[in-house]
């Protein structure tokens, strides 16, 4: 019995002999058990709140607890998934690299083997290697791109560039291309589009190019166009939209839906094995159009053509944001009064011929390439040039040899013509020797693109330019701050980092060659292979930067051309060795970024 | 219809009451019957054929009489119904056997009504759950079904459900109304909130949870509740128990309530009052506070705005509620009570059949499920 319930009976007790008529103590009776009844329920209650506020306590400290142990699981579960994705990201790039480094050297190998002298079958072998090498390369990148925009670690940039410029671009890469199947590449840009967009040009130029291929993949006659409109435009933002519109096979309504599917191919029935990659092209358009919060559309009738529809927004850059862009660029806008020059680039440096290439893609240029002297003689003696580019160094003599030759010779047919010289060890020596020999420029090695086409344009200006204003092109020494490691690369393929990741790759492939022929060379007194190949990484780590590496290979380079301080070159050989090492781990840190932000 | 309670704890007193009433003029052809299994329900059974009373009746962990309740005493409803507005059958069942007996009593439910509904007592050996499904899914619709599993004074060994034929610890026993002439309504309602994390059940059998979270039941629920209910886990007793803290499990557009009767220390079981699924997700329950007894008469109340006629009222209330609710139940059942004001008969039950707000008919624990009779 509870304490109240006790009080209770005792008062009972203790009244109930006062009262004397039964029904005073019938009226007591009820009214205590009344109260007995309250007391009770008021006790129950009480008790029942401290047991239920005490359950409570305990299941909240216990979900507490048990939020602590899911946050830490899920914290664990996360570290281990993003160590996972970048191991499998790592993993994906090195086995990328592992197949693209070998494939590079097959398409290397074909195009050397194409120059070379070939029966018909031999070359159509050759074409074959090529063009499946070309095919396994597209697969391997596409890949790589669907993996990483899956991954969402595609970033899109949000800069001003010249879409005039890109429009330039795309023209000059299809054309070619267009022509060659017997079609018609038409391009449209409306008067009222922005010359200048904010926004990630090697996006869209992605996206346009895949669509444009396409195009010229599936089409045997007619025309392919690329028509710009313009939605919607007030003085900051712009809505527009792109067609790309085609005469070619066309989509069966069937398969339309699925077009834009990973691993999806439009089959042309006539063409069974002319299809490239896996499908996958289409696939990263969308993906990316929808990254830039756009929209893609498709229509098509078979036999009549398709007609892909893209809507994209963007900002329209500040005035000031074009001045800085526009004196940027203009330096590196080939005329258009070029486009029929025919240039000769005599190079054996992958790395450079890249370079060269990309700095006059799009240029309606005809760049015809010799990667050693034997092959420069040929062609010097076949085919008229505007201008020749030459490097010193080559894999079978030296450039100033054929220099010489061509300007003693007065029945050669390129005696006159203006030649460059591009070397990796410009020195005052060799630019007097390049005066005597009425070279147009001599300039150093690394060259900013913007040098090279000042100095056609002065060439192309006046044919007959003297070699008195000719002067060592190097750049000179400021002083400045420590240069970023790879400074020149960035500062000239900013907006390109596909280039910038080949060149690292072209550099990972020469550079443990050239330490193993270097030490090669050192450890035979070979001075003459040391500095062949000490010249020729000299040439690539330039165009990268590596401000550590550079002044070793230099100063090797150098004692090597001069023969001087012999006895030092082991010790710099090491310390190059040393410094490669950590430089290969910078450059594979870097080239990831690279390959996860594009 | 006419109805008339009686509420008692003596056999005696019971057959002296059946007498006073027949002799007012009343003329009772059905009796339904909630007692305690001390009260000896063979007996009850004799009593009510001598008088030639239909039955249907259930043992009981409580019983409820109007605003009152008890222990171990008879709490009963005697109806004058024509006995062509209803049938009583009784089968044998377990809980194996559970989803084809519902499906049977409604087979034969059609038989004797276009429209038909029901009020079951069930022992424990069955699972209320699938036998409702049975019937639901037989009769294709919502069919009005209610009634409770039957108790044993909370001893949980066995309990009983008994017609005029037999009384037996493992049979369903039900009252088929004709819905047309009787209407049948009624609506189950908790009150029990959730608390804590979402839980899984890993391992389950019929109403044996053997794991949660891939660690046995016990082991979960001592951790929960901490040593507060350990003890209290392996007494026969469901008081204070766990039984106050159900499941609730988490079903596409609802949730059922499931309480633990008992656990076994040996294997880390819990033996809950209802059916659960291996997959079934939960959460823990608690009653918010006594205002719950509020909410819930509030709730009747507005119920009765749709429903405010009846002639009869029967109560399933869960036993765990009561411990929950301790003497609060009291103010909870004469809330209800005061609502219609009718004869009201029920019984603390281990797992009560109502009628959720949506028309489907389920079996819980922790609630109170209210059915009106009325004839039309």
């Amino acid at each position: 019995m509870s304490k109240y319930a006790l009080l209770l009976k005792q008062l009972e007790e203790s009244l109930l002999p006062y009262l004397k008529e039964e029904q005073a103590k019938d009226l007591l009776t009820e009214q205590l058990a009344k109260l007995k009844k309250e007391f009770i329920k008021n006790e129950f209650k009480v008790k029942r709140t401290i047991q239920d506020k005490q359950i409570t306590k305990q299941i909240l400290e216990h979900t507490i607890t048990e939020l602590k142990i899911q946050s830490e699981n899920l914290k664990h579960q996360k570290a281990l998934t993003e160590e996972q994705t970048a191991f499998k990201e790592q993993l994906f790039a090195n086995v990328s690299h592992e197949l693209r480094t070998p494939l590079h050297g097959i398409l290397g190998m074909s195009h050397l083997l194409e120059n070379s002298t070939l029966d018909k079958e031999q070359r159509g072998y050759t074409e074959i290697i090529r063009s499946s090498a070309d095919n396994l390369l597209i697969i391997i990148n596409d890949l790589l791109n669907l993996s990483k925009i899956n991954a969402g670690k595609t970033l899109l940039l949000n800069e001003p560039f010249s879409f005039e410029n890109l429009l330039t671009d795309l023209n000059g890469v299809l054309t070619f291309k267009a022509k060659g199947k017997g079609l018609n590449l038409v391009i449209t840009n409306p008067p009222n589009m922005p010359k200048f967009l904010m926004g990630d040009r090697t996006r869209l130029y992605q996206i346009l190019i895949n669509l444009l291929n396409n195009a010229i993949k599936f089409t045997e006659k007619g025309y392919i166009a690329l028509n710009v409109y313009v939605l919607r435009k007030n003085e900051s933002t712009i809505d527009c939209q792109f067609e790309i519109k085609d005469t070619g096979i066309g989509i069966k309504t069937g398969q339309l839906n699925s077009v834009f599917d990973s691993f999806t191919q439009l089959l042309d029935s006539k063409k069974e094995n002319s299809l490239e990659g896996v499908g996958l092209g289409l696939n990263i358009v969308k993906k990316l159009v929808q990254l830039m919060n756009g929209k893609i559309k498709v229509k098509s009738k078979v036999g009549q053509g398709t007609t892909f529809s893209l809507n994209l927004s963007f900002d329209i850059p500040a005035a000031s944001a074009i001045k800085n862009l526009t004196l940027h660029k203009s330096a590196i806008v080939i005329p258009t009064a070029w486009q029929d020059k025919k240039i000769l680039l005599i190079e054996d440096n992958e790395a450079n011929l890249v370079y060269a290439q990309n700095l006059f893609a799009g240029g309606h240029i005809t760049l015809d390439i010799a990667k050693n002297l034997s092959i420069a003689y040929h062609k010097v003696g076949q085919q008229l040039y505007d201008c020749i580019l030459s490097d010193v160094k080559l894999p079978d003599g030296n450039g100033f040899e054929l220099i010489a030759k061509l300007r003693g010779d007065h029945s050669a047919i390129n005696q006159r013509t203006p030649i460059m010289v591009l070397t990796a060890s410009a020195n005052d020596k060799e630019a007097d020797y390049a005066k005597k020999l009425n070279v147009q420029s001599y300039i150093g090695k690394p060259f900013p693109p913007q040098l090279i086409i000042s100095e056609m344009k002065k060439i192309f200006k006046d044919n007959n330019v003297t070699i008195s204003s000719l002067q060592t092109m190097q750049r000179p020494a400021k002083n400045r701050s420590p240069e970023p490691y790879f400074a020149h690369l960035e500062k000239n393929f900013k907006n390109k980092p596909s280039l910038q990741i080949e060149m690292f790759e072209i550099f990972l492939n020469q550079l443990p060659m050239a330490i193993k022929q270097m030490g090669k060379g050192l450890a035979e007194n070979d001075l003459k292979v040391f500095h062949y190949d000490a010249h020729r990484i000299k040439s690539t780590i330039n165009i990268i930067g590596l401000p550590k590496l550079k002044p070793l290979i230099t100063k090797m380079d150098e004692f090597c051309y001069k023969k001087i301080n012999i006895d030092q070159l082991p010790e710099l050989y090491t310390q190059f060795k040393m410094q490669a090492e950590k430089d290969i781990k910078i450059i594979l840190a870097r080239k990831e970024e690279l390959l996860v932000a594009s | 219809m006419q109805s008339k309670l009686i509420f008692t704890i003596s056999l005696e007193t019971l057959s002296h009451q059946i007498q006073k009433t027949i002799q007012d003029e009343f003329q009772p052809t059905l009796a339904i019957i909630f007692a305690s299994p001390a009260m000896g329900l063979e007996a009850l059974r004799v009593l009510f054929n001598k008088n030639n009373i239909q039955i249907i009746g259930a043992s009981t962990a409580g019983e409820i009489g109007n605003t009152a309740i008890q222990g171990a005493g008879i709490s009963l409803l005697l109806l004058d119904p024509p006995t062509s507005h209803f049938k009583i059958i009784q089968r044998e069942a377990n809980y194996e056997s559970s989803p084809e007996i519902g499906v049977q009593i409604a087979q034969v439910a059609q038989t004797y009504f276009k429209n038909p509904a029901f009020i079951m007592v069930f022992s424990m050996n069955i699972c209320g759950d699938t036998m409702i499904d049975g019937i639901s899914k037989t009769l294709n619709g919502y069919p009005s079904i209610f009634g409770g599993m039957a108790g044993d004074d909370m001893k949980m060994k066995e309990s009983y459900t008994f017609s005029n034929e037999k009384v037996s610890s493992n049979s369903v026993t039900v009252l088929i109304l004709d819905n047309d002439k009787i209407a049948v309504e009624g609506m189950a309602l908790s009150g029990w909130q959730p608390i804590g994390l979402e839980n899984k059940i890993t391992k389950a059998n019929n109403n044996i949870i053997h794991e949660i979270n891939e660690e046995p039941a016990l082991d979960v629920v001592k951790r929960y509740f901490g040593d507060y209910f350990a003890n209290s886990l392996n007494e026969d007793s469901l008081s204070l128990g766990i039984a106050q803290y159900p499941l609730q499990i988490i079903r596409e557009d609802s949730y059922v309530l499931r309480a633990a009767l008992d656990s076994n220390e040996s294997d880390g079981s819990l033996l809950m009052a209802g059916p659960v699924t291996t997959g079934d997700s939960f959460r823990f329950s608690i009653a918010p506070g006594f205002e719950v007894v509020e909410d819930t008469i509030q709730g009747f109340k507005d119920f009765a705005k749709e429903k405010p006629e009846a002639d009869a009222l029967l109560m399933f209330s869960c036993v765990a509620r009561h411990m929950s609710l301790g003497p609060m139940i009291e103010e909870e059942i004469e809330g209800i009570y005061n609502v219609w004001q009718k004869p009201m008969a029920g019984f603390f039950t281990y797992g009560e059949v109502g009628q959720q707000s949506t028309g489907t008919s389920h079996f819980y624990n922790e609630t109170c499920s209210l059915v009106l009779l009325k004839e039309l």
